[in-house]
């Protein structure tokens, strides 16, 4: 089991790693290209990319809390 | 006068909000006389298959998780632990290609300024690739809206052509074509008239290079010593 959790944990990891760097890239376009972080009449409010890579993090943080949660209750 | 004040107010506001924002430097190598005129963006139709993909691969992984389930019966533990970092794996791979799919939508457009036409494209978060082309280089414009589908959701082709029939642009599944294709239309005819009186003045300055420099106020010198 102790190499299983191994798997799960560096996996775990891997991912959050892997969705840090994106929201970070996207933070940095955002900010190079005003108008994606602006007001503006071809992108709604709330599908601005900045907010699109703040749910991509979330999601992806609640995902891995939770089945880290279940995992470790098994 | 106050009434009228506070009932333009609100419009005012919102004309504000819907205005792109200006400076040099509303994106990477915009020039210094660069005014964005528009920024346009594929339909949402592109990211249907996206959706429907996803719909199979979650009920695929059920329907494996279910079947697995049932054909393994002894060493049930072990299973439970292999099969939860397996649907975390699948899961969460599955929903970050969701969401770059998503992000690389709004992140590939098209920015029509007052100079050129310029094609950003991101084929992931961290790899961009911009296209610029100048609006005096284009010669005919066309737009295609072929089938059903088009019409009914409003989105279609617009192709660029130089003198020679060459094509220069393709925009594919672009959103409200008609309207995309009447505004490049026009600031495009407002480009090529900007220049064709810079030129006038160009060559009027040529022909008689003493001209800015005389006013009435102050004739030249007379030749009397």
């Amino acid at each position: 089991m102790t190499f299983l959790n191994l798997i799960f944990i560096g996996i775990n990891l891997i991912f959050l790693i892997i969705v840090t760097v994106v929201t970070l890239s996207v933070y940095n376009i955002a900010k190079s290209f005003r108008f994606y972080a602006h007001k503006n009449p071809f992108m709604p409010k709330y599908f601005m990319i900045k907010r699109l890579s703040l749910l991509h993090l979330i999601t992806i943080v609640i995902l891995s809390i939770g089945f880290t949660i279940y995992y470790f209750s098994l | 006068m106050n009434q009228n004040t506070q009932i333009n107010n609100p419009a005012e506001s919102k004309q504000k909000e819907n205005v792109f924002p200006k400076g040099h430097n509303c994106f990477p190598g915009q020039r210094e006389d660069e005014v964005v005129e528009a920024i346009f963006m594929r339909h949402w139709i592109v990211l249907f298959p996206l959706f429907i993909m996803s719909l199979v691969l979650f009920a695929l992984l059920i329907g494996a998780n279910a079947a697995v389930r049932y054909l393994i019966s002894d060493n049930i533990e072990l299973f439970q632990h292999v099969s939860t970092i397996l649907n975390f794996t699948f899961i969460s791979i599955l929903l970050h290609f969701f969401f770059i799919s998503i992000l690389n939508y709004y992140l590939n457009v098209i920015i029509l300024t007052n100079i050129r036409l310029i094609d950003v494209k991101f084929s992931t978060v961290f790899k961009r690739n911009m296209d610029a082309l100048d609006l005096h280089n284009i010669q005919d414009i066309n737009i295609i809206r072929k089938g059903l589908l088009r019409w009914l959701f409003n989105f279609g082709r617009i192709v660029m052509h130089n003198s020679a029939g060459t094509e220069l642009f393709h925009f594919r599944y672009l959103k409200n074509p008609l309207k995309n294709y009447n505004m490049i239309n026009h600031v495009h005819f407002q480009a090529i008239h900007a220049r064709q009186q810079e030129s006038q003045e160009v060559n009027k300055n040529q022909n008689n290079p003493q001209q800015p420099n005389q006013s009435p106020q102050h004739p030249p010198p007379s030749d009397q010593h």
